[in-house]
């Protein structure tokens, strides 16, 4: 008891040391111990001790209200030193000031963007359950293929099937379509016919109809809040009729604008029952296992593995779907799922809904802007260090009239935190104005909404606490530590010792803007390699013109007569596709000695002048030819690919088999690039089949466009009044290939410009810091005969051998992601040397510059000045 | 009349008067155990420690430090004693108590002495 009981005080007293002024906690505590004596004699220790603690919590009011005085008054001192010091170097101030703001600023957009990245589909309420069934075609190997498809029956045989599969939707795409209502007509791309189902799959608010009963009917429709506004203009759209091509639709649901976010983009919902009932299709399409047009998702029960379900499909595909494929495409078909959250940035199949994005830009984004705080954060550290030398007479003098390394910690600290706020409040606000600039850059719809952006402002806090804590670290901790005598004795010698830590932090900045000079360097010559490089065909002045009408397929030979009545019009050639957009694969059979063989190509419908048109190379043998009148039977032409993949020894005598149509190869075509480059040239076949094309495409001569233009409208109008005349050309489309290449390369170069200005901005404040300390000695070495260019070099060598060591170090980390990143490419160039050579050049001329101002200004000076500058 | 002369609240007069009685031991134990006695109710150690820092800051009263003992761990006492400007404010005080008592009448005084 007595023990313990003395602890009990020893901890009070402590406190009590704690909470009063230090000029009287003597007395004071004498008097407590005298009192607590008295007390624990006349009513016992306990008792005592409560009194004591009593006390103690008397005072602490009067303690709050003195701490809080002092240190108010110590934090106004603080400040008064900081604004001081900012006013007093302003070259420094700005540049940190800048460079933070720059370098937060990035990191706020890039936040921004990997956001909206990450939050694609996690808006549904069941987005953990919803997954997305896709194929993979087996082709002994060959011709394999992920498609992002699946076929129609899959989704009600596993709802029927599986007990843990809730529910189940299918999305069919289709082609762009004309919508009318009485006048207003328009083509409409974002309409899907869907099962009744989505509702209950997706989250799409129905601001008006039922959702469980809005697409169950055939030729029901559900359209968006705009699209409602652009057909009925203020009208009430529900229970209308919409026609769409030639059917009509009748309104049953207007549903909110799909957000942004979401792995496809839809306006109108069609009701998928419309073409189930419609007999030759639900037996072409609906009853198929092997016609892949459909997107499927399913519901999962609550809390149950895909996976599990996912093991099932093997044995499943085997009940149902295995015969048939095989026998009508030859190969073998396995199925995968998809968790819906994960397939914006981690599906990359074939047939895609919507072009998805890819999780790797989100790494080079966040590296890029972790690369750009570190460079700002290096600048801080830096400029702080240099003037270490200068703060360290005040850090002596504050120790000497009492203060303590704590409180000396809490100063810099502060003061980077300062700072670091400054230039984050700046950093908002740059963000709120570059935001316009920065969504057409990314092509995104971002908006900086600090205040209901939960996450954004979190992690803005993290940036603030961490940029100013790691900035302001050096000097708080290491100047702190100043001995008060030494410092004040010979303070210009205190801080040089640390020059080490400095040149390392230069070379890390310059290592990490060298690395991005690389990679700027190699992705913008790697897409100009893939814009130049031989396509195989002449992708310049082709029209292209979508068929919407029947007739025009019917009549396509009258429709070219036509058109080559202006002499402007080189050729023309009714086709299913022109490279650049989709081309679908279809099985055929190869005839060998063997037997037939199905396989799976790439095929092109069209007529004899597909080839003509296009301007691609013949190899072997020759075109179709409206001499012969066996090639619309019985011809067919391959590329090299092809000739390639099928091992066929004498291309020009090899058989196919394609339904009714039957018949030999004619010729062979040098490949060329109908897909995107990153994907390597599939084989193809092109055979004469005009009943299954969909567009026209033109060659015109680039003299007088305008005019061979509205020639081609006229003559169109004139076939086909009943739908709006549309055309593309054909280098537009296929140049789409490359868009998000192309946008990363843009928002790579902005950013690496920008890594690179901020990088040399620090280093224009080092140059700044050492021509100032080295004023007397440049002005002795001047006195004593040196040059102005002697002058230069001394100062610029060592930024120099600084300089070189980055570019050592970042060549090799340069080399290897540069590497990685043209893996993606089919079609890639290696990596030239000169890159190297070439960056490390800039980087010099770079560093030169920014020294060489203050490197003349100090070689230049009046000697009389420099030696006596005290 | 006097302007700017310092008012004494109860327990500053209380305070004073103890730290004048208890001459050259007033200290803050003493002075709490001297108001208790006078008053006949417990004072409290906080409750005159800060009128006393109080008087301290208005240079009512001065301290210096007076002898350690063993119960106070060694510690020194704070001896208080009354400055110059101490005397004149207490020396106004007592005339305005002066002059109000003197009025009190003699009827009064009875009755309380009764009691």
């Amino acid at each position: 008891m007595s023990k313990k009981s003395k602890q009990a005080l020893k901890i009070l007293e402590g406190l009590l040391k704690h909470v009063t002024p230090w000029e009287d906690h003597e007395n004071l505590a004498g008097d407590f111990a005298e009192m607590f004596a008295r007390k624990s004699h006349d009513q016992g220790k306990t008792r005592a001790l409560f009194w004591y603690a009593y006390q103690i919590l008397k005072l602490m009011p009067a303690y709050l209200k003195n701490y809080t005085c002092w240190s108010l008054t110590m934090i106004k001192n603080y400040l008064k030193i900081a604004v001081r010091n900012l006013k007093k170097y302003k070259a420094y101030s700005f540049i940190n000031i800048f460079g933070l703001t720059m370098g937060m600023a990035c990191c706020i957009l890039i936040m921004l963007y990997v956001q909206d990245e990450l939050s694609y589909d996690r808006y549904h309420e069941k987005a953990d359950r919803i997954f997305r069934l896709v194929d993979s075609f087996d082709n002994q190997g060959e011709l394999s293929r992920d498609f992002a498809l699946s076929s129609a029956p899959f989704a009600p045989t596993l709802k029927r099937d599986f007990p843990e599969v809730e529910d189940a939707v299918r999305i069919f795409m289709g082609r762009r379509r004309m919508v009318s209502y009485q006048e207003k007509k328009f083509y409409e791309d974002n309409l899907f016919f869907v099962d009744a189902s989505i509702f209950k799959i997706f989250t799409f608010p129905l601001l008006k109809g039922d959702p469980l009963t809005a697409l169950q009917a055939p030729n029901t429709i559900v359209i968006s809040q705009h699209i409602a506004a652009r057909y009925f203009g203020g009208d009430e759209a529900l229970n209308k009729t919409l026609k769409i091509n030639d059917q009509d639709f009748l309104v049953t649901g207007i549903m909110q604008e799909m957000p942004k976010n979401s792995h496809f983009y839809a306006n109108m919902f069609a009701s998928l029952k419309t073409q189930e009932q419609i007999p030759s299709i639900q037996e072409r399409y609906f009853r198929s296992w092997a016609r892949h047009e459909f997107y499927t998702y399913l519901l999962l029960q609550e809390g149950y593995d895909y996976k599990k379900l996912e093991a099932k499909l093997p044995g499943f595909i085997e009940k149902y779907a295995a015969p048939q494929i095989k026998t009508i495409l030859g190969s073998t078909l396995s199925s995968q799922l998809q968790p819906l959250t994960s397939i914006h940035l981690h599906s990359h199949r074939q047939m895609e809904i919507s072009p998805t994005s890819d999780i790797k830009n989100i790494y080079i984004f966040s590296v890029i802007a972790l690369f750009i705080l570190i460079i700002a954060c290096v600048n801080f550290m830096n400029l702080a260090t240099a003037r270490a030398v200068n703060r360290s007479r005040e850090v002596g003098l504050r120790k000497v009239v009492g203060a303590n390394r704590y409180q000396l910690i809490q100063q810099f600290l502060g003061e980077a935190l300062l700072f670091t706020m400054v230039a984050m409040i700046l950093a908002m606000v740059l963000v709120y104005v570059t935001l316009p600039l920065f969504n057409s850059l990314t092509g995104k719809s971002l908006t900086a909404d600090y205040f209901h952006n939960l996450i954004l402002l979190g992690s803005i806090l993290v940036i603030l606490l961490f940029v100013g804590i790691t900035s302001g670290s050096y000097p708080a901790f290491v100047i702190s530590r100043y001995q008060p005598a030494n410092v004040l004795k010979r303070f210009n010698k205190v801080g040089s010792s640390k020059n080490f830590l400095r040149k390392g932090l230069v070379i890390l900045q310059f290592s990490i803007s060298v690395i991005l000079i690389i990679s700027t360097i190699v992705v913008l010559i790697q897409l100009d390699f893939l814009r130049n490089k031989k396509l195989g065909f002449n992708k310049e002045h082709v029209v292209v013109v979508p068929i919407r009408s029947h007739s025009i397929r019917k009549n396509y030979e009258a429709v070219k007569a036509e058109l080559q009545q202006n002499p402007n019009i080189i050729n023309s050639t009714i086709t299913i596709g022109v490279p650049g957009g989709v081309v679908a694969g279809d099985a055929i059979q190869l005839i060998t000695k063997d037997g037939k063989k199905t396989i799976t190509l790439r095929m092109i419908y069209t007529d004899h002048d597909y080839i003509k048109t296009m301007g691609m190379e013949i190899l072997a043998g020759r075109d179709f030819s409206q001499a012969m009148s066996t090639d619309l039977n019985e011809a067919f032409i391959i590329n090299e690919a092809a000739v390639r993949q099928l091992q066929l020894e004498d291309p020009l005598s090899t058989q196919f088999e394609w339904g009714e149509k039957k018949g030999k190869v004619i010729g062979v075509i040098k490949d060329y690039q109908f897909q995107s480059l990153k994907e390597e040239i599939n084989p193809l076949v092109i055979h004469i089949w005009p009943y299954n094309t969909f567009v026209f495409a033109i060659r015109i001569s680039p003299e007088n466009i305008p005019a061979t233009l509205s020639f081609i409208e006229n003559t169109w109008k004139k076939l086909d009044p009943a739908h709006p005349f549309e055309y593309t050309f054909m280098d537009e489309t296929f140049d789409k290939l490359y868009r998000s290449e192309e946008k990363l390369s843009q928002i790579f170069s902005v950013f690496s410009i920008l890594a690179v200005f901020i990088a040399s901005l620090g280093l224009f404040g080092l140059a700044l810091y050492m021509v100032e300390q080295r004023t007397k000695e440049i002005g002795i070495r001047k006195i004593l005969g040196a040059s102005l260019g002697k002058i230069f070099i001394l100062l610029s060598k060592e930024f120099a051998v600084l300089v070189l060591i980055a570019n050592l170090a970042a060549w090799p980390t340069a080399y290897l992601l540069m590497r990685q990143w043209l893996q993606n490419f089919a079609y890639r160039i290696d990596i030239p040397a000169w890159i190297f050579i070439s960056s490390a050049g800039i980087a010099f001329v770079i560093a030169l510059l920014t020294i060489s101002y203050q490197a003349i200004k100090a070689a230049m000076a009046n000697p009389i000045d420099s030696l006596r500058y005290e | 009349m006097k302007k700017n002369i310092k008012s004494l609240t109860r327990k500053e007069e209380l305070i004073i008067l103890s730290i004048l009685n208890l001459d050259r031991d007033a200290y803050l134990i003493a002075i709490v155990d001297h108001i208790s006695k006078v008053t006949g109710k417990k004072a409290s150690v906080t409750s005159v420690y800060f009128p006393l820092n109080r008087l301290e800051e208005l240079e009512l009263i001065k301290s210096e430090f007076g002898e350690a003992t063993a119960v106070r761990g060694g510690r020194r006492k704070k001896i208080y004693t009354i400055t110059q400007l101490g005397f004149e404010v207490l020396d106004e005080h007592k005339r305005i108590s002066d002059l109000l008592w003197n009025s009190y009448p003699e009827k009064f005084i009875k009755n309380v002495e009764k009691k």
